[in-house]
């Protein structure tokens, strides 16, 4: 018997090959489909329907030409700041430049990483305390910024920005650090997210 | 130049697939293999162009006064960072994003407004990290299909997101199936339904309509996939069938 084939190369090959065809499947091509990859059934059922699903549920606005430059420059301000990136310094001194020149704007950030502005902008003004930051959190940030989870730690354990903090409105904390979990329970963010974001253990090296 | 949907067109309804591998339908492998030979033939003329040529035909592009297949621009923008060759990278994939951006906003399929830009935008910027890591082969062959799967995979994001709001109407397992209505609705008219009502359903409703009626599998077989019982897999047919304005009296 051969080398066991790699399950996850393979199943890109096929379901490559599967949006491939010109047209949402129907049961004839997914049954073809099925018949030569019956170790795939499952992922391509679930690729068919989900096909199916959002062609039906297609965008049947015509596209103008001002929405497609929009979105030009907006994406080659991204593919600028990832171009830049290489000359990022080794140190995050500034988390808002840093979300800048991963290729973010900080609405892709707060998507990527699954938080609100107020909880974005709370971390970028180090108003949170280290130690009560997520674990999981970090590893998020860290991976959308394209650092170390180390890096983001060197940066979030810096005392906060006093001269940012002074400008926000009264009702908001000034250069206090509160828990991540209040950030959370006072954000926008709907409450499934809440619940999962208050349900994660702190960063155990920020934590000891 | 024609454009990459061009190959959308080609008819499938032909599944004498090819026994030494794969299965698409003979005739979609042969319009495939025509337009990767024209991919071809336009990234080689491409490449043959002078910088200044290659720099004003990509300017037309940009302009949208010429039109190179988005295949062509993947690989031309590869090259370019092959070549550590900034300026033209960024120039080759503005031309990119330009020629893809209407085909994306086409497959962003179950949101609007600022969220087809979101999700475009982050398409895009994946597709140049995939190229700057040497990933990008699918894009460079069949730009639709590597599109198509990119759009399905954010949708599917979105989908789990919600996917505990569709819980609720779990139906109860009392009372009588009434399933009569399911072998009713052709694959036709289920599609036609589905184009009119989509949102109308939750997502494991939709998912159960689809396989049934569309991809033609049995419900035995829905229902074990899906991790529920029979039972209450004709209940969501039925409630589906009902949303989409399906009565049962056409047929």
């Amino acid at each position: 018997m051969t080398a066991k084939p790699n399950r996850k190369a393979d199943l890109d090959a096929v379901l490559d090959e599967f949006a491939s065809l010109s047209n949402a499947p129907d049961a004839a091509t997914l049954r073809a489909f099925i018949d030569k990859y019956p170790e795939f059934r499952r992922e391509l059922v679930e690729f068919a329907t989900d096909w199916i699903a959002t062609q039906a549920a297609r965008n049947r606005r015509p596209v103008t030409r001002e929405a497609v430059d929009s979105i030009v420059n907006r994406t080659m301000s991204r593919v600028q700041s990832l171009l830049d990136a290489a000359e990022r310094p080794a140190k995050i001194a500034d988390l808002g430049a840093d979300i800048r020149a991963s290729g973010h704007d900080f609405e892709s950030f707060q998507r990527t990483v699954g938080i609100d502005r107020s909880i974005l902008d709370c971390l970028v003004d180090r108003l949170v305390k280290p130690a009560t930051l997520p674990a999981r959190l970090v590893a998020s940030v860290a991976d959308a910024l394209k650092r170390t989870a180390d890096e983001f730690r060197d940066y979030a354990r810096m005392p906060p920005q006093l001269a940012a903090a002074a400008n926000k409105s009264p009702g908001r904390p000034r250069a206090t650090q509160v828990d991540f979990s209040l950030l959370v329970e006072d954000s926008d963010l709907p409450p499934p997210d809440k619940a999962r974001w208050l349900a994660e253990p702190a960063d155990s090296v920020l934590g000891g | 130049m024609e454009e990459a949907q061009g190959i959308e067109e080609a008819e499938e309804d032909d599944l004498d697939t090819d026994e030494s591998g794969g299965a698409l339908p003979a005739e979609r492998k042969r319009a495939i293999e025509e337009h990767l030979a024209e991919v071809a033939s336009e990234t080689a003329f491409l490449r043959n162009f002078t910088p200044a040529e290659l720099r004003s035909a990509l300017l037309e592009v940009v302009a949208r006064s010429r039109k190179v297949l988005p295949e062509s621009l993947v690989r031309l923008s590869v090259a370019a960072h092959a070549a550590d060759d900034r300026p033209l990278l960024s120039l080759t994939f503005e031309a990119l994003i330009k020629t893809a951006t209407p085909l994306l906003t086409s497959q962003a399929w179950d949101i609007d407004g600022q969220n087809i830009d979101d999700q475009i935008q982050d398409i895009l910027v994946k597709l140049f990290e995939d190229i700057r890591a040497g990933k990008a082969e699918m894009a460079g062959r069949v730009f639709t299909a590597w599109a198509k799967r990119r759009s399905i995979s954010l949708y599917r994001q979105r989908a789990a997101r919600f996917e505990g709001s569709s819980d609720r109407v779990e139906p109860t397992a009392d009372g009588d199936p009434l399933d009569e209505i399911a072998e009713r609705i052709s694959s036709f008219d289920a599609r036609e339904l589905l184009d009119r009502g989509i949102e109308k359903l939750p997502e494991k409703h939709a998912a159960a309509f689809i396989r049934v009626y569309i991809l033609g599998m049995t419900q035995e077989e829905v229902a074990k996939e899906m991790n529920v019982n029979v039972r209450t897999l004709r209940d969501w047919l039925k409630k589906s069938a009902k949303a989409l304005g399906h009565n049962g009296d056409d047929e």
